[in-house]
């Protein structure tokens, strides 16, 4: 049975396919994460069989989802990975629902609600030659450093309104992967997977918070400082932890390093709105 | 909504003075909406206990200025901040 070690911030994972169907999909969305050996028993132990005319997946032995459509197991094996990684790493590493990337020797954290724009703004910083580190779990220690969480960035479709595809495959800067699956509804769902070539490998401090707001209706780009109370507040609603707020808000203000600074972006265009993050980075 | 004559902060209202911030986050129970407030602001919420009317708070912040404060501009002040806390939901009427 195919095997893929794999480790998330220390955390060690095995990955057990013997599902041929679900095969592409699974290589897909690890594609970016650390591979390495390891001795004796895993953290997390994935496995995906294949039974009769059904793929299944287990973690840890415990069976988590079985379907006769290979894409709907790997779209469980992704909320499985991230959602128990996520929980494992808890307390050494706070999750956060933000992007992350470095550029110019500043680690920028983008932090939102879905829509927000902070996909939009890391691939812009991406495509600007930013380091990857993820775009959706911004790992935070306790010394205030964001640990790479690469995950495969994820479109819903095959189109993107700010990120023509000959833009994204022309730069030279993702790979690319795929998987699709058939919804509730019985619609075809396709999950486009970009794999961006230049990863930030090691943790490092937070300097920049943003806080995005995409609004169709701006004129502009219009960024200004917030109070840290004020974004402590907000980020404790995008933690993936199910703690009291104030033990959120506590675990925010003690790992956020002091001297970080933080913006809140309004913007339509996500490219002239990256344009003007650029030009704050030597202040960071 | 006119403001209450004796305000009262609700029930179960939690709260932390998170270090060298010189603010209060303040969270309520009901919605888990949370709140900052700077110290003057947390110190005329602490004041509201139903008992103490409007003027009688605004009298306790002015003794705690020092003299010499023009004790209108105080009581405006006050209400200002009370005003904000009814639209927060953080205090109710306790008459």
């Amino acid at each position: 049975m195919p095997v893929t070690d794999l480790l998330i911030a220390g955390l060690s994972i095995r990955i057990s396919c013997s599902a041929q169907a679900c095969s592409e999909g699974i290589a897909a969305l690890t594609a970016l994460f650390e591979r390495a050996a390891f001795n004796g028993e895993a953290d997390l132990r994935y496995s995906i069989v294949q039974d009769n005319n059904s793929a299944h997946l287990f973690c840890n032995g415990q069976h988590i989802w079985g379907s006769e459509e290979a894409g709907e197991v790997v779209a469980a094996f992704e909320w499985a990975l991230y959602s128990r990684t996520i929980d494992a790493l808890f307390p050494l590493y706070l999750s956060m629902h933000a992007a992350t990337v470095g550029h110019q020797g500043t680690t920028i954290t983008i932090a939102g609600h879905s829509g927000a724009g902070k996909s939009s703004l890391c691939t812009a910083a991406l495509l600007a030659g930013a380091d990857y580190f993820t775009d959706e779990y911004s790992l935070l220690d306790k010394q205030g450093r964001i640990t790479p969480y690469p995950r495969a960035l994820q479109w819903g479709g095959e189109s993107h309104p700010a990120f023509p595809l000959p833009c994204m495959r022309d730069s030279g800067l993702f790979g690319e992967g795929r998987y699709d699956f058939t919804g509730r509804d019985g619609q075809h769902i396709v999950s486009l997977l970009w794999h961006p070539v230049r990863l930030a490998r090691e943790p490092a401090a937070l300097k920049l918070l943003l806080l995005p707001r995409f609004d169709a209706g701006a004129s502009g780009v219009d960024m200004q400082p917030v109070a840290r109370s004020q974004a402590l507040m907000e980020l404790a609603e995008e933690m993936h932890h199910k703690l009291p707020v104030l033990e959120r808000l506590r675990e925010l203000h003690r790992r956020i390093p002091p001297d970080t600074t933080i913006y809140r972006i309004v913007f339509s265009d996500v490219h002239r709105a990256w344009e003007r993050v650029e030009k704050l980075l030597p202040d960071c | 909504m006119p403001l209450p004559e004796h305000p009262e902060k609700i029930a179960n209202l939690s709260s932390e003075e998170l270090e060298g911030l010189d603010e209060v986050i303040y969270v309520r129970p009901d919605t888990g909406a949370s709140f900052s407030l700077n110290l003057t602001a947390a110190a005329v919420l602490d004041l509201c206990d139903g008992k103490r009317s409007r003027t009688d708070i605004a009298g306790i912040i002015a003794g705690g200025t020092g003299g010499g404060t023009d004790m209108t501009r105080v009581c405006d002040d006050v209400d200002t901040i009370l005003k904000q806390f009814v639209d927060c939901g953080l205090i109710r009427a306790a008459d």
